[in-house]
């Protein structure tokens, strides 16, 4: 099982400007995401606090819930650190290909914290 | 305090969301650690959740690789013994869809390159429909043969090797006599024993092919095409189809009204072909058979009786179970008429068990007509929540 967490992952990924950004906490909530992340896929301030399994496809969303369940008790994924080629939702329900970077990284109270870059892999904002 | 009780409904509902995740996160756990791949699939055949062993066997180990996407996509399903993997692929499939349960022998392998999970592996595959949700599910497992179905597996091909061996020998064999029958004289001396060497290598062809079947039925390779069809009708037809003569033997005591019941439409015929072939057989051609249908709550009951021998006179031996293979009563040997394999009945019950149905010994009518043999075939209702 790949070791889940690195230390300053989400700094990292949060210094890609070119990208589209988006942070949770440790209870799956959305808590920032960056200019680019809004450009691409319409989101704005009001998906702060919702789930992250918001952006991702109805039936991505059972394996999310459980697998996001898991990892707060095993502490280790096998999605993390790899590029993944998933499907993402925009705020008008249309849906983008994109290539998911998940990292997760331990904050200074224990408490974890999810981040990803999002890179479009086919409509307008394709790179 | 007033003031605090939204804080503390706050609390409450945290408290029961980290509870319900912890145990969502456990079973999650649990389901990671089998040796079977899981997966459950929606009425499109699309993955909406999978177990870590699919995504290792499917996906490159990550199990978001696998949801939302096509089953057929990923795991291509081959029925052992065929070759071509285009038309392989989706009958199993639909298989899956069709009935509600059920569990079948089939090559599985990652549908997509480059995945280092085992190339055509003969595995289990059992599928249960999950309808008590908002939308319908289908939960798929694929697991290894455990050594007895291996050792059954074994058993099959050997029977199918010793089966196509003798096949060519007897079909030259029964050729051979018949061109024989045709040179010797109708009044010869030796056309007897001619004529008993036909039937023994008709009987021993016809042993071959009920090997096979029985097979076929232990190791889940029978082609089961289950549907909902009224049985009345079902049983109308065959007798229909039979020859003439067998159709004055046959009389249906099943009423008109439509009896809808869950069935393979040629397993059944062959149920109902084997038990006519019985009774014949013991009674020297001469028996009389009535089916009578008794409609009770989930399943209905198809009494079959015949005016042969039976099973002798009562009080029966009750260690003699006549659903055993080679199973053959003493009373019905005979000289004249030949040995019966003794697989009728087994291939009978077997076939029924397929169905969801059985079959079983009832006592015989207090009819003087229907004094012999009389069977109950139980089949479930159409309706019938294990249907």
């Amino acid at each position: 099982m790949t070791s889940a967490w690195t230390p300053g992952a989400v700094a990292a990924l949060r210094e890609r400007h070119d990208l589209p950004f988006v942070r949770a906490d440790a209870e799956g909530r959305v808590v920032e995401f960056n200019p680019r992340f809004q450009q691409v896929y319409g989101w704005d301030e009001q998906l702060i606090g919702q789930s992250i399994g918001a952006i991702l496809p109805k039936e991505f969303r059972e394996q999310h819930h459980s697998g996001f369940s898991r990892f707060k008790l095993t502490e280790t994924s096998k999605l993390v650190n790899h590029p993944l080629e998933l499907v993402t939702i925009c705020s008008d329900g249309s849906t983008v290909k994109s290539e998911h970077y998940i990292v997760a990284e331990k904050g200074e109270e224990e408490n974890w914290s999810f981040a990803a870059t999002l890179r479009p892999l086919e409509g307008p904002h394709a790179c | 305090m007033p003031a605090e009780r939204p804080d503390k409904n706050n609390e409450g509902q945290q408290d029961l969301l980290d509870q319900m995740r912890q145990s969502l996160g456990l079973l999650r756990v649990a389901f990671d650690s089998t040796d079977e791949a899981m997966l459950i699939v929606d009425h499109q055949q699309i993955i909406r959740w999978a177990n870590q062993k699919a995504a290792d066997c499917f996906s490159q180990g990550m199990t978001a690789l696998l949801v939302g996407k096509d089953l057929g996509e990923r795991v291509a399903f081959e029925l052992p013994g065929e070759h071509s993997a285009e038309k392989a692929t989706k009958q199993p499939l639909q298989r899956v869809f069709e009935t509600s349960q059920g569990e079948r022998r089939l090559l599985i392998r990652a549908a997509t390159d480059g995945v280092q999970a085992p190339q055509n592996m003969l595995s289990m595959v059992i599928w249960k429909q999950i309808t008590n949700l908002n939308e319908l599910f289908v939960l798929v497992i694929i697991r290894d043969l455990d050594p007895a179905e291996r050792a059954l597996d074994q058993q099959r091909t050997f029977l199918q090797s010793v089966a196509h061996e003798l096949r060519t020998p007897l079909a030259l064999l029964s050729g051979s006599l018949f061109r024989l029958r045709k040179l010797i004289p109708s009044t010869a001396s030796g056309l007897t024993h001619l004529k008993t060497a036909e039937a023994e290598s008709k009987r021993i062809g016809h042993l071959v092919d009920q090997l096979m079947l029985l097979s076929d039925l232990d190791t889940n390779q029978f082609p089961w095409k289950l549907e909902v069809a009224d049985l009345v009708a079902l049983v109308d037809d065959w007798k229909n189809q039979r020859p003439q003569p067998d159709q004055q033997s046959i009389h249906l005591l099943c009423g008109a009204t439509p009896i809808l019941v869950k069935v393979d439409r040629d397993a059944f015929r062959r149920v109902l072909d084997q038990l006519l072939q019985n009774s014949l057989e013991f009674s020297d051609g001469m028996a009389q058979v009535w089916i009578e249908m008794q409609r009770q709550q989930q399943e209905v009951c198809l009494v079959f009786a015949d005016s042969g021998p039976g099973m002798g006179p009562e009080p029966w031996d009750q260690s003699i179970d006549i659903f055993q293979r080679f199973q053959r009563l003493e009373q019905h040997r005979s000289a004249q008429r030949g040995d019966g394999c003794g697989l009728g009945l087994a291939i009978v019950r077997e076939l029924m068990h397929g169905m969801g149905g059985d079959a079983e010994i009832a006592p015989a009518t207090d009819s003087k007509q229907r004094r012999g043999l009389c069977l109950r075939l139980k089949l479930l209702l159409a309706h019938s929540p294990q249907a």
